[in-house]
C-alpha cells in the first residue's frame, strides 16, 4: 500500500502567552487559581500528507510557524490538537554546528554528533572516511575543534548530518554553509539523498532552493495553511504575500480590493497583487439554473468574470475544489483547458461535466496567475461553498455511478490479473 | 528488530556522551581524572582526623567506614545536583528531532558513576590495610551499585523534569543534599532504633544502601538481602511516577527552554 511518509491531520499547537519571566515555584503557587493566561495558536488546522519520496518546501513569512511545524514533525514537542505520523527514520539538518564540543578533536566530534543524530557507532565508523572527505578536513581531523574556523566547524557538522541515511529528511534553513563551492556540494548531496527516494521536508526563505529541490510547496501564514500544492502556483502565492508585506513596511497601501461581499478578506482568503480582479462568480446547473445543492453526477457550470491591466499577456485561470478537510479533490487551469484569456476583461465559463463527488460541502478556489506562474493576480482560497447531494458513500471523495450484481461462477469472466 | 536497534543506539549514545563529559572535564588538566578523587580524599582526611583523634567516635576501622560513606554519598549527591539541570542544560539536544531526552538524567548519573567506580580500588586498598584481603562478598557489589543507580535514577528523572518548569529545584537540591549529608549516617554510625531520631536512619534509603556497602568493606560480610527489597519497593513507584510525569510534560520542554 502506498502510504504517506508524513501524515498530518488537523494539527494545532498552542502557546501560552506569558510575560517572559521564567517560571518559579512561587509563581506556580500564587497564580494557581487565576485564569489570566491567554494563549494563542502557533499552528492550527494544518492537514496535509506527503507521499513517500516527495520533496516539500515550506514557505511563509517570519512567524508563520514553519520551524514549529518542522520540529513537531521531527517529534520535538507534541501537538495540542490533531495528529502527526511519520513513517521511516528521521534525519534532520537544523541548528547545524550547535552540538560541537570545542575541546574534543574533529574525530571525536564526528562520533558525538553521529550518535546524537541517531547513528550507531558502528555505522559512523563505516562512514567515517566519507564524512571526513565530504567535510574536506582530512588534515585537521585530529585537531581540537576549538582550533577550527567557523566554516570548518559548519562543514564538519554538515558532513555528519548528511551521512545519517535518513528516510525522511527535515531541513531548516541550513543549505547556506561555508563558501559557494561547499554550498553547491551540500546542495548536490541533498539532491542525491532525494534521488535515492528519501522524503524531504524543507523550510527555506530562499525560493530558488525550493524551486530546485521541491515538488510541492506548502504555504503557511500566521499558523494557518494557506495552500499546499504544485510548486509554481503555490510559490506565486507566497511571492504575493511577500510583496504585500514589503508594501506594508514601506507604507505604501497594499493592493486594494473592493469588497465584493462579506466572503472575501485580503490576506485571509484572498491573495494577489491586484493587477487583475476576479468577480461575479456563479455556479449553474446544466440547464443554467442556480442551485443550493448539486446532485452527484450532474454537470457544474462555473462562470466568473475578470478584469485587469491591458499589459498583461495570457494570464492563467485556475479552478480547484477542496473538501471540508482542506484536501484538494480537483484542480485544473485554463492552460490545460486550452483556453486563452483575453484582456482587459472577460467572462469564462467552465463546464465540469460530471461532478462524481461524495455528498458533502466543498469549497471552490479560483485564481488568476501570470503566464509563467511567477505572479498571482487574484486568488480566492476556498471561498465559494459547493454543496453536493445524492448517492451516499461510506468514505472517500469519489462517487461514480455504481452498480452491484451477482455473477454466475461458471461465467467465463475476468481472468485473474497476472495470469497469462 | 526496531527495539534492538533502539537499545544499541541508546548504548552508543550513553557511551559517547559520558566519554565526552569526562574528556571535556579532564582533558586539559594535569592530573586529569585524578581530580575526581581529590574531593573525597580531602573529606576523608578531615573526617579521619577529626573523628578519630579530636572528637573520637569510637568506630572500629573508622577510615574505611567514613571513606565508604563519603564515596557513596558523593556519587549520590553529585548525581542529583547535576541531573537536576541535565535537561535545561541540553537545550540543543532537546530541540533535536529523534533525540531521546529521557536519557539525559541517566547520562549524568553514569558520568558521576565513573568517578565512583574509579575510586573503588582505593576503597579496597583501605579495607585491605585495616581489615584484611577483599572478601568474597565483594561479588555483591554490582547488585548494590545497581540498586543505588536505580534509586538515584528514580529521583533524578523527577527532578530533571520538574526543573524545566520550576527553576528553584536546582537550589532546593543543593540545600537538601547538604542536609542529607548530615541526616544520613555518612560519617557516624547508623542510629539505633532505641535512640532519638532513629527514623532518620530507618526510613532513609541512602542509609540502607550505605549499610550494604559497609557490610562489604568494613564487616566483610554479605549485605543483608532486605536492602534490595526495600530499595526496590521505594524506587519502582518513584520510577513509574517519574516516567508518567515525564510523558505528561515532555511535550512542553521545548517551549520552556
Amino acid at each position: 500500500m502506498r502510504q504517506g511518509a508524513i501524515v498530518v491531520k488537523d494539527l494545532g499547537k498552542r502557546y501560552d502567552a506569558r510575560d517572559g519571566r521564567p517560571t518559579t515555584l512561587k509563581g506556580f503557587v500564587l497564580s494557581r487559581n487565576r485564569g489570566h493566561r491567554h494563549s494563542f495558536w502557533g499552528l492550527r488546522h494544518i492537514t496535509f500528507s506527503v507521499p513517500r519520496g516527495r520533496a516539500v518546501g515550506v514557505v511563509g513569512l517570519n512567524g508563520a510557524g514553519k520551524s514549529t511545524l518542522l520540529r513537531l514533525i521531527g517529534g520535538v514537542g507534541k501537538p495540542d490538537e490533531g495528529s502527526i505520523s511519520v513513517h521511516g527514520r528521521i534525519g534532520a539538518l537544523l541548528d547545524i554546528g550547535v552540538g560541537l564540543t570545542d575541546d574534543l578533536t574533529g574525530r571525536e566530534n564526528v562520533f558525538v554528533l553521529g550518535v546524537i543524530a541517531g547513528m550507531l557507532r558502528s555505522e559512523i565508523a563505516a562512514q567515517f572516511d566519507a564524512i571526513v572527505a565530504f567535510a574536506e578536513l582530512e588534515e585537521f581531523i585530529d585537531a581540537p575543534v576549538r582550533t577550527y574556523s567557523s566554516g570548518m566547524r559548519m562543514r564538519l557538522a554538515f558532513a555528519v548530518a548528511v551521512h545519517t541515511d535518513p528516510e525522511v529528511l527535515l531541513i531548516d534553513e541550513v543549505l547556506a554553509v561555508g563558501d559557494k563551492a561547499f554550498q553547491q556540494k551540500c546542495f548536490n548531496r541533498v539532491a542525491d539523498i532525494r534521488a535515492s527516494g528519501c522524503t524531504i521536508f524543507l523550510v527555506s526563505h530562499d525560493v530558488s532552493q525550493i524551486e530546485d529541490l521541491c515538488d510541492d510547496v506548502l504555504l503557511l501564514s500566521n499558523g494557518r495553511m494557506v495552500a499546499y500544492g504544485p510548486l509554481r502556483e503555490t510559490l506565486a502565492l507566497y511571492n504575493s504575500a511577500v510583496d504585500a508585506k514589503i508594501a506594508g513596511t514601506e507604507q505604501v497601501a497594499p493592493p486594494q480590493f473592493r469588497q465584493d461581499d462579506g466572503m472575501l478578506a485580503f490576506g485571509v482568503n484572498r491573495y494577489g497583487s491586484g493587477d487583475m480582479r476576479l468577480h461575479s462568480v456563479e455556479f449553474r446547473t446544466e440547464q443554467g439554473e442556480s442551485f443550493d445543492e448539486l446532485q452527484a453526477g450532474q454537470m457544474l457550470r462555473l462562470r466568473f468574470s475578470y478584469e485587469g491591466k491591458e499589459t498583461i499577456e495570457n494570464p492563467i485561470a485556475l479552478v480547484g475544489i477542496y473538501a471540508d478537510d482542506d484536501t484538494c479533490v480537483f484542480e485544473t487551469c485554463s492552460q490545460l483547458g486550452e483556453c486563452t484569456l483575453t484582456m482587459p476583461a472577460g467572462t469564462i465559463e467552465i463546464d465540469l461535466w460530471r461532478m462524481d463527488l461524495a455528498p458533502g460541502t466543498y469549497h471552490v478556489t479560483l485564481g488568476l496567475f501570470s503566464s509563467d506562474w511567477s505572479e498571482v493576480y487574484d486568488y480566492h482560497a476556498e471561498v465559494y461553498p459547493l454543496k453536493i447531494g445524492g448517492q451516499i458513500t461510506l468514505k472517500g471523495y469519489l462517487n461514480p455511478p455504481t452498480g452491484w450484481r451477482m455473477v454466475d461462477d461458471a461465467e467465463p469472466g475476468l481472468a485473474a490479473p497476472g495470469d497469462s | 528488530m526496531k527495539l534492538s536497534r533502539n537499545m544499541l543506539h541508546w548504548r552508543d549514545l550513553l557511551f559517547e556522551l559520558v566519554s565526552r563529559d569526562l574528556k571535556v572535564r579532564y582533558q586539559r588538566s594535569a592530573i586529569g581524572l585524578g581530580w575526581s578523587l581529590m574531593k573525597p580524599l580531602a573529606q576523608l582526611a578531615i573526617f579521619a582526623t577529626v573523628f578519630s583523634s579530636i572528637l573520637p567516635l569510637d568506630i572500629k576501622n573508622y577510615t574505611t567506614f567514613v571513606f565508604t560513606g563519603v564515596l557513596v554519598w558523593a556519587w549520590f549527591s553529585s548525581s542529583l545536583t547535576s541531573a537536576a539541570v541535565s535537561i535545561v542544560g541540553s537545550r540543543e539536544m532537546v530541540r533535536r528531532p529523534g533525540f531521546p531526552v529521557r536519557l539525559l538524567p541517566a547520562l549524568t548519573i553514569l558520568s558521576q558513576g565513573v568517578h565512583f567506580i574509579l575510586a573503588l580500588p582505593l576503597l579496597f586498598v583501605s579495607s585491605w590495610i585495616q581489615i584484611g584481603p577483599p572478601p568474597i562478598s565483594a561479588l555483591a557489589l554490582p547488585a548494590l551499585i545497581l540498586a543505588q543507580f536505580v534509586f538515584t535514577l528514580a529521583i533524578c528523572n523527577i527532578l530533571a523534569s520538574l526543573h524545566v518548569f520550576f527553576r528553584d529545584i536546582e537550589h532546593l537540591v543543593g540545600i537538601t543534599m547538604m542536609l542529607g549529608f548530615y541526616v544520613t549516617p555518612v560519617f557516624y554510625r547508623p542510629i539505633d532504633a532505641n535512640q532519638d531520631y532513629w527514623f532518620l536512619t530507618a526510613f532513609n534509603p541512602m542509609a540502607w544502601i550505605l549499610e550494604g556497602y559497609r557490610a562489604i568493606f568494613v564487616d566483610h560480610t554479605w549485605p543483608p538481602l532486605w536492602i534490595y527489597g526495600y530499595v526496590t519497593m521505594v524506587s519502582v513507584p518513584l520510577l513509574l511516577f517519574g516516567h508518567w510525569y515525564f510523558d505528561r510534560v515532555s511535550n512542553r520542554f521545548v517551549d520552556e527552554l
